[in-house]
């Protein structure tokens, strides 16, 4: 079998908190194959946010692996991890702040340009050449590179995001809920434009955001996350039509649909809310909520192989 | 005496800037029975907010009612003074808004908050009747009493956001504006507030307008559906007509064709091209023209007529040329 270009091991974050260690990433093992996509889904506070940032090295891992292409990025020095950044971006999600509203389209999308090696520096003409190849592929008009990001709406402040991320030519990109501050109509453009830019330059992707509707589009594999734990992790397929975790049952039962023969389904409702993740108690996570909570579920959590290729830490959402 | 809860007849509400003018509102109309939900659709720009604040009367000082009228009850709303305003809003009509995180008085306790609404509305009360209506409202809403103490930022989002629900609503009002209610939460928490707005709607039979982005939420929620663009209805109708019918309205078509279906394996999505029009520039003819697959060169002139189809009706010269044909 092939080195996956991306993979996780035991992947663990704690931060430090005035009231103890905050548990936000929990023993996080995934693969990415090249070309491929991993959705990782999870309601605010979950750690997926941190996830992403911690495989890029933006956090230090409190301990577990990341590899790339087999080696352990974590051992990098800080020259490897410069060249290796090249290789490995990241979308985030708020176009309205993530750009600088100093900088012309142009000069944001180029400005990564300007810390390759000087060995590779491009002459002006090239790097002109470059962005305005990108911009074409990120669907921005060749007009649009002397605006401001002001002058732009979300979508399209989200493709100079994207543009900036894909100018270095990456293998790897986290993209953290790029499409959720955008409208719908937007958000399909922008979707649309990833999947396309992955099926020409073999692009693999962790698709960070809360919305399923959106991720069961776009990915291959769906990892589901509850405060720092993977509950659930299958293909796509596989998550949608045979759910095991009851979290991971809830959360589809919860998606408005616009499919009124649906409309008087039987609701799983979960009560209750996230619990803090500050000096968590061991077990699931999950157990304060869930209604088939019993007395083993506050012991242990542990990602088991139901079938193959399927993992979940519980089988009890299935009916 | 009109049958209608809220007649709001061909509004024109605009925004007047140092450099511009921003129409916000084009000759909108709605009509919402007592007891109804509606669910008020459109993407960001389209004039759902603009609208909400313009029944209570609350636009800020740049935004100018141009014409139009807005009927409560029969009674013309933008003739009245702002003392009776002041009777109306939180009593009579009242609001949810977006964002639970901005909307609640970070130095003030939960509990107190919601009295206030009390103290203004019912003078008349004993302090331990308005003390009890409290904390049966909180308690209502999922809030254990105990907590009433407690100030805003004790709260998680979706728990702020009920004691926003609690605030509008202990005044048992007629109607509730609801202004994206559940974006700023989380799915789980988004189907608890559905099914808790449901209850109390039941529960006191108030007329719900819901302002929203999500059409999985309307085709949940709501009975009738009206779906807005650059500040005009283009379609209204019962759930099951825009959900069910094929008669849509392009921009509807549109919008629905935007969502990920579930159900389907698909690998392309259709978005709707370009985005939404320039509100200082609105253009003649059907504010949609330049986004609609099916444009014509009447749709670039004259703004379209309803098309009445039962308890459906569509704005859109398409069905013009349909029914031309079919003579």
């Amino acid at each position: 079998m092939s080195t996956p270009l991306i993979e996780a091991v035991d992947l663990c974050k704690y931060f430090k908190t005035p009231k103890g260690m905050l548990h936000a990433v929990e023993n996080v093992s995934f693969k990415i194959e090249e070309g491929k996509t991993l959705g990782v889904v999870g309601e605010s506070g979950c750690g997926k946010s941190t996830l992403g940032r911690t495989v890029l090295r933006l956090h230090k891992a409190t301990s577990g692996k990341v590899l790339y292409k087999g080696e352990d990025v974590l051992s990098f020095s800080k020259s490897e991890m410069h060249k290796l950044h090249r290789n490995m971006q990241m979308i985030f999600q708020d176009p309205y702040s993530s750009l600088d509203p100093r900088m012309s389209v142009r000069a944001l999308i180029s400005e990564p340009l300007s810390g390759l090696p000087k060995s590779e520096r491009m002459s002006p003409a090239q790097e002109k050449e470059s962005v305005d190849h990108i911009m074409e592929m990120c669907g921005l008009p060749a007009h649009y590179a002397n605006l401001y990001p002001h002058e732009l709406d979300g979508g399209m402040r989200q493709r100079v995001g994207l543009a900036r991320s894909m100018i270095l030519d990456p293998r790897f990109i986290v993209c953290d809920e790029p499409v959720s501050a955008l409208d719908v109509s937007i958000q399909a453009q922008i979707l649309n434009l990833l999947m396309d830019l992955q099926d020409e330059h073999k692009l693999s992707y962790m698709f960070i955001t809360h919305d399923l509707a959106v991720v069961k589009h776009i990915s291959d594999d769906i990892m589901v996350m509850y405060m720092g734990q993977v509950v659930e992790y299958a293909s796509s397929a596989t998550l949608f039509a045979n759910p095991m975790h009851p979290y991971t049952v809830a959360l589809l039962n919860s998606i408005p649909t616009i499919d009124l023969s649906k409309r008087n389904r039987e609701r799983i409702t979960i009560h209750g809310e996230i619990s803090s993740p500050v000096n968590p108690k061991p077990g699931c996570r999950f157990a304060p909520r869930c209604p088939y909570a019993s007395e083993e579920c506050r012991n242990e959590h542990k990602l088991v192989e139901v079938e193959s290729g399927h993992y979940a830490a519980c089988t009890k959402g299935v009916r | 005496m009109s049958d209608y809860l809220l007649e709001v007849n061909d509004l024109h509400v605009q925004y007047n800037t140092d450099d511009s003018v921003v129409h916000a509102l084009n000759g909108l109309n709605l009509r919402l029975k007592e007891g109804e939900k509606l669910g008020l659709v459109g993407e960001t720009g389209a004039g759902k907010t603009t609208l909400a604040l313009s029944i209570l009367r609350l636009l800020p000082k740049v935004g100018q009612i141009v014409s139009g009228s807005i009927k409560y009850k029969g009674e013309e709303l933008l003739d009245k003074n702002e003392a009776y305003m002041l009777g109306l809003r939180g009593r009579r009509v009242s609001m949810i808004f977006q964002d639970p995180m901005t909307s609640l008085n970070p130095v003030k306790t939960v509990g107190n908050q919601i009295l206030e609404v009390l103290n203004l509305h019912f003078p008349d009360l004993s302090k331990d009747e308005k003390e009890k209506k409290v904390d049966e409202m909180l308690q209502l809403v999922g809030i254990p009493a105990s907590r009433k103490g407690e100030f805003p930022h004790q709260f998680s989002g979706g728990m702020k956001q009920r004691v926003v629900i609690a605030m509008a609503l202990i005044a048992e009002p007629e109607l509730l504006l609801a202004d994206e209610p559940t974006t700023a939460l989380d799915v789980t928490i988004q189907a608890q507030i559905m099914a808790l707005m449901g209850q109390l709607k039941e529960k006191f039979n108030s007329a719900v307008l819901l302002i929203t982005h999500d059409l999985g939420v309307v085709a949940e929620f709501c009975d009738t559906v009206s779906v807005i663009y650059a500040g005009r209805v283009v379609e209204h109708g019962a759930v099951e007509d825009i959900f069910m019918g094929n008669e849509n309205h392009p921009y509807t078509k549109g919008l629905i064709g935007c969502i990920p279906d579930l159900s389907k394996d698909e690998d392309r999505l259709h978005p709707i091209p370009g985005s939404m029009v320039d509100a200082r520039s609105i253009p003649e003819g059907c504010a949609f023209a330049d986004r609609c697959p099916h444009c014509m060169d009447i749709c670039r002139k004259i703004i379209p007529e309803e098309h009445v189809n039962g308890t459906h009706s569509v704005f859109c010269h398409l069905y013009d040329a349909i029914k031309e044909g079919e003579k």
